[in-house]
């Protein structure tokens, strides 16, 4: 009897969660290389249930599951919409990739290339940091910048670096770092050749939720979170009819 | 599995809707100045936030920190492209092609930077910009002059009364930093440099990649219409999805209140 109360109150709490995820996306539906959640979910352990009689089983019952939970939250790493900003700093990669930037902690990766230039003419991310070329930080001396689809990078017509992009095998290797920030797990990712390179100066990729399957999922999670509600609600009902009434002779 | 609690889905929504709010006061503020001379756009800039790190990641999260905050507005960034060049009939009204800003005198003696290229007289024959302060470095026109005329690389010659050849009065400098973006408005369409702008380096016109000096026209605002239409509808989009987000919550909340 109890059992059904944790199932469902399984799937409340649950739900819970995958609105979070749905809420931390939307509100991030106007952020620069954002990569939308998703939230994965997996049932518990389901219970073999046999009838017992005289202290022996016998037959089989069925399977019951027991409630679900939260295996784990995915990151969707396809491509945003790419829009024209015009912003000569301003990049974006089309098809697979990472930029390299050097933070505090270590070497992260973004698609976010909204890029400055420092006092020192470092080329740095909108949070201030270093942006990696072949050689490490890029340094841009004064004078215009351009860059071509494959990352060559030129200052006033003269090649000056490499904007170098980093591929993972695996995306189930990276994980969120705040800031749309991502850092590896385990393996190093590989520095992409020349020619799989597409990135577009003047151009940034935007957000790539979809808002519309997000509000509908979010109104989709609202109904189950409610029926979950309205299950306990029956669990607690029955409980207590069993209670009062069964025990009544 | 990430801990939760039912307030914070309020929090992650109102991050939203605080991102949201200052983007559309930052598209209302460029939309504003549309006519506005030397105007430079901003626009909203927005990163993903995670809570700080005092929770340890939870495994499978997909994250290196305890649970997803919603948004954070990092910077509003100016955009400091070149705005369209317009021709004017007064002689003083003078626009930058390129790199540069005109440096003004504040009442306090630091030095100020614009690209509000609308300058005038004072009764002194001396330089100031429209909000009276002197014109750096200080230009003073003789009395009796009868025509001035500037040049592109900031040479200012004036033909006397009586004269036929015009004699070089004073040269018009330019200052340039590191990093624009990193100047701080500090309104009446002024800069000042901050650390993450650095000095300004002075130079004339055309000499070292600066800009060169158009006269009898003035710099439009650099903002684009269509643009900021386009930003305004996404982030008033954006808004009552982040609307639509808390009200949500607030039922779930509701019915968790409602369990018995």
């Amino acid at each position: 009897m109890i059992r059904g109360l944790y199932t469902a109150a399984a799937g409340m709490l649950t739900g819970l969660m995958r609105h979070e995820t749905i809420v931390h996306n939307l509100s991030n539906v106007r952020t620069i290389g954002y990569k939308a959640d998703r939230a994965t979910l997996k049932d518990f352990p389901s219970l073999l249930l046999t009838e017992v009689r005289n202290g022996q089983s016998r037959s089989e019952i069925g399977r019951a599951g027991t409630g679900v939970s939260l295996a784990a939250i995915k990151t969707d790493f396809s491509s945003g919409p790419i829009k024209l900003t015009d912003n000569p700093l301003d990049f974006a990669i089309a098809d697979e990739g990472f930029f390299r930037i050097e933070t505090e902690d270590g070497v992260r990766y973004t698609r976010d290339g909204r890029f400055h230039r420092d006092v020192d003419g470092r080329l740095i991310t909108a949070n201030g940091y270093l942006v990696l070329g072949e050689n490490g930080p890029i340094t841009l001396p004064e004078g215009a910048i351009t860059v071509t689809p494959q990352g060559e990078l030129f200052v006033n017509d003269t090649p000056l670096e490499r904007l170098t992009l980093a591929r993972f095998a695996d995306t189930d290797n990276i994980i969120k770092d705040g800031q749309t920030t991502f850092v590896a797990q385990g393996e190093d990712p590989e520095i992409m050749p020349l020619q799989d390179v597409q990135v577009y100066q003047g151009y940034l990729e935007e957000s790539n939720l979809d808002s519309a399957q997000a509000v509908t999922e979010m109104m989709s999670v609202l109904r189950a979170y409610q029926a979950s509600q309205r299950l306990v609600q029956f669990q607690d009902q029955i409980n207590g009819q069993a209670v009062t009434e069964l025990g009544r002779v | 599995m990430p801990s939760i609690s039912l307030t914070s889905l309020l929090h992650v929504a109102r991050a939203g809707l605080r991102s949201q709010q200052t983007e559309i006061d930052v598209v209302a503020n460029n939309f504003a100045n549309i006519n506005t001379i030397g105007y430079k756009r901003s626009r909203a800039e927005f990163h993903e936030l995670l809570n700080d790190r005092l929770e340890a990641p939870p495994a499978g999260s997909g994250r290196t920190s305890g649970q997803a905050a919603g948004t954070l507005l990092a910077d509003n960034q100016r955009i400091f492209s070149q705005g369209l060049i317009q021709p004017s009939d007064r002689e003083w009204d003078l626009a930058i092609e390129g790199e540069g800003f005109f440096q003004v005198q504040m009442p306090d003696g630091s030095t100020a930077y614009t690209r509000d290229g609308s300058f005038q007289l004072d009764g002194e024959g001396q330089l100031t910009n429209i909000n009276g302060y002197f014109f750096l470095p200080n230009i003073t026109l003789p009395p009796d002059t009868e025509q001035t005329l500037i040049n592109s690389d900031g040479t200012v010659m004036v033909r006397r009364r009586g004269e036929t050849e015009p004699e070089t009065i004073a040269t018009i400098t330019l200052a340039r930093f590191a990093n624009n973006a990193g100047l701080e408005k500090i309104g009446e369409n002024l800069f000042v440099p901050t650390d993450a702008s650095g000095e300004a380096q002075v130079a004339q016109p055309g000499v070292d990649g600066q800009g060169q000096i158009v006269s009898r026209a003035l710099e439009a605002s650099n903002v684009e219409l269509s643009n900021e239409v386009v930003d305004l509808i996404g982030a008033q989009r954006a808004y009552s999805l982040m609307v639509r987000a808390m009200e949500t919550s607030d039922e779930m909340l509701s019915l968790a209140n409602q369990v018995r």
